[in-house]
């Protein structure tokens, strides 16, 4: 059982990462490899903050800030230099490799020792519920931070998908998403295409952003090869809750992407419990990952023979 | 209504891979069938056989397996038989954080007795959850300046392990020996890697010691080790004095390849690199760490807790010499090593093992 809640709980730190990888792919389908590089940059804003003794909440912020500039750069290189956008993408990653190693000052920053966000929910939980308290859940017995833990991550996450849900209802938002499906028409529209997809840029990098600085604060250090890999995952996150969910709508997809970055989770813990050898753990993923979109299409199509 | 079924269907995915992993943790359901507890006896915690045991990697790379594989040879070696005195359970993240942070919940979901690591994002990732089990680390450099504790001895209570940091002191030396004219040495390291980044400090520091100057080149994947090569032997360079890393173990024999070209003689810190064609090393093998770190776990497993022991380094050190390969870089192997060296490779292939 604490397996399954630490599963969720790192789903639904990573469900920012999908949530920036579905702004950037699907509302502007812009492959933006950014994601590798912004992920660490925010992972080690965050963290040089923190141990410098500024407040965590607010290295989050500037860590999300921090992003957004990334996004900015790859935005503006895309669309003022007519940069081909993974080019754009792969310039800026590049490029950030450097930048976090300067921010940082060294390629790992330790956070075990530093006050976090999750150190506060721990302060919390040993307030209210007291010091290693546990509790029982459906027969199991799990830490009662760990909850709390879950919970203060999926209020996060709610909070944050019902803001975004409720910023491309906005015109500008709406703006965006019309950009993203039909860039003439909305230049003939007389909106600023290319400032669209900038500030769109701009914002899923923040997303992205902040979940590295979540997920360094979780895990207890920030290191300058933690991005690497974590564009796929994200992307097979929103691809698996599109299979599951829907695309009918901004909010089918977002919440989509929630749910495929915690079924994402679950399925690689669901490997390792059944100890895999560890050499095959990718392949095994990659197939589970195959099977979660491949069953919503055939049970369509049965529906559909059936008919 | 077909809103509502949409959404059924994420649930209804989410509630099957949820049923699917409770299954498999059914045995720990009210401590049903849980694995023997450690019975705490004053200060010792007892284990019961078999001692359950987690080997947890965040990469594959020589380094960890060769560690891995001296950790296996000493159990065998002590009578240890596996499967039946212990459990031992590999878990590799495959250089993803995010595999690494579920790879953490796993072990310590399953109670393990004791656990290995290699790499400092590992036992990082692990201290941060994990604080009522032993925690035996390898592979890392500087451990104190990485945040595992305030010096070697006064550290985080279930955490200890060995400090992989070269001999570089004796390294340098032995260039001397070889090339007592030497001036300038060059260094290949990967400024993304902690332990690369710590060794070249400490080698920066052994060549201030001996008057010589330093010159590094960074390399950041192991697609790069060939045109780093490269670029570092245009420099002015006596010799090389390669630190090992995860990207220059695996790229060394571009690295031989390239500065044999160009006659630079290339030494090393791990006696397999000898036989892969470097001149010499003053070898403190990952697989002798992996014995050293195996001898550790037996005190533990005996009751001693690891906040009692200190952080070390590697023991045994070993100057490992390739006499042929030293006169195709031009050099004469030294009387004075040559009779002091523990290994001598006169053939270039490696070693059984």
């Amino acid at each position: 059982m604490s397996l399954l809640i630490g599963s969720v709980t790192i789903g639904l730190i990573l469900a920012l990462l999908a949530l920036g990888i579905f702004i950037s792919f699907r509302i502007f389908d812009f492959p933006d490899i950014t994601a590798e590089g912004s992920f660490t940059f925010g992972a080690a804003t965050s963290a040089a903050l923190i141990v410098g003794g500024v407040h965590p909440l607010l290295s989050s912020l500037v860590a999300f800030i921090a992003g957004m500039a990334a996004g900015f750069v790859t935005g503006i290189i895309h669309t003022r230099f007519k940069i081909n956008s993974l080019l754009a993408g792969i310039l800026v990653m590049t490029a950030l490799y450097s930048v976090n190693l300067h921010v940082m000052g060294r390629s790992n920053i330790s956070l075990l020792n530093a006050v976090t966000v999750f150190t506060w929910v721990d302060h919390f939980s040993a307030a209210v519920s007291g010091h290693d308290a546990q509790s029982m859940i459906i027969g199991w017995r799990v830490a009662t931070k760990d909850l709390w833990l879950l919970f203060f991550c999926f209020i996060t996450i709610l909070i944050f998908c019902l803001l975004l849900g409720w910023f491309f209802k906005t015109n500008i938002g709406t703006a965006m998403r019309a950009t993203g499906d039909n860039v003439r028409m909305v230049r003939a529209q007389g909106v600023n295409a290319s400032g669209m997809i900038i500030a769109g840029i701009a914002l899923s990098n923040g997303f992205i952003a902040l979940a590295g600085a979540l997920l360094a604060q979780y895990q207890g250090f920030a290191d300058v090869q933690m991005g690497i890999g974590m564009m796929i995952w994200g992307l097979a996150s929103v691809i698996i809750g599109e299979a599951i969910i829907g695309d009918r709508g901004v909010g089918y997809v977002i919440t989509g992407a929630v749910f495929g970055s915690v079924l994402f989770r679950l399925l690689v813990a669901i490997a390792l419990r059944w100890g895999l050898n560890p050499n095959d753990l990718k392949i095994v993923t990659a197939i589970f990952v195959f099977i979660a979109l491949v069953v919503p299409a055939i049970l369509k199509y049965r529906k559909k023979m059936n008919v | 209504m077909k809103r509502i079924k949409k959404i059924f269907n994420g649930i209804l995915a989410l509630a099957i891979a949820c049923a699917i992993l409770l299954i498999s943790d059914l045995g720990n359901r009210t401590g049903r069938n849980a694995a023997s507890p450690a019975l705490k006896q004053g200060e010792k915690t007892l284990y019961n056989p078999p001692v359950r045991i987690a080997m947890v990697h965040y990469i594959t790379s020589p380094d960890c397996d060769d560690v891995m594989a001296g950790i296996l040879a000493r159990f065998r070696e002590t009578g240890h038989r596996r499967n039946q005195d212990f459990i031992f359970d590999e878990y590799n993240a495959n250089a993803d954080v995010g595999t690494l942070n579920n790879i953490v919940r796993v072990v310590a979901d399953k109670k393990y007795d004791l656990i290995f690591s290699t790499v400092l994002a590992t036992t990082q990732a692990l201290a941060s959850k994990i604080t009522d089990v032993p925690i035996l680390f390898t592979v890392v450099a500087d451990p104190v300046g990485n945040g595992l504790g305030t010096s070697y001895a006064d550290h985080k209570s279930n955490i200890t392990g060995i400090d992989c940091m070269a001999y570089t002191d004796q390294g340098i030396e032995l260039i001397k020996k070889y090339i007592p004219g030497a001036r300038n040495i060059g260094v290949l390291f990967c400024p993304g890697e902690m332990a690369s980044v710590s060794g070249l400090a400490e080698l920066k520091k052994s060549c201030r010691k001996y008057h010589l100057n330093l010159v590094a080149v960074p390399v950041n994947s192991v697609t790069e080790v060939t045109d780093a090569t490269m670029m570092l032997c245009t420099k002015d360079l006596d010799a090389i004095s390669q630190m090992p890393d995860n990207i220059t173990i695996p790229g060394f024999s571009s690295i031989v390849k390239i500065t044999r070209a160009h006659k630079i003689p290339l030494f090393c810190y791990v006696s397999s690199q000898v036989w892969l064609g470097a001149v010499a090393a003053v070898a403190g093998d990952f697989e002798q760490q992996g014995r050293q770190i195996a001898d550790v776990a037996f005190d533990v497993i005996n009751g001693k807790s690891p906040a009692g022991i200190p952080f070390c380094r590697i023991k045994q050190v070993r100057t490992v010499i390739n006499p042929r390969v030293a006169i195709s870089y031009g050099l004469v192997t030294p009387r004075e090593v040559y009779e002091k060296a523990d290994v001598i490779v006169n053939e270039n292939r490696m070693p059984k093992p």
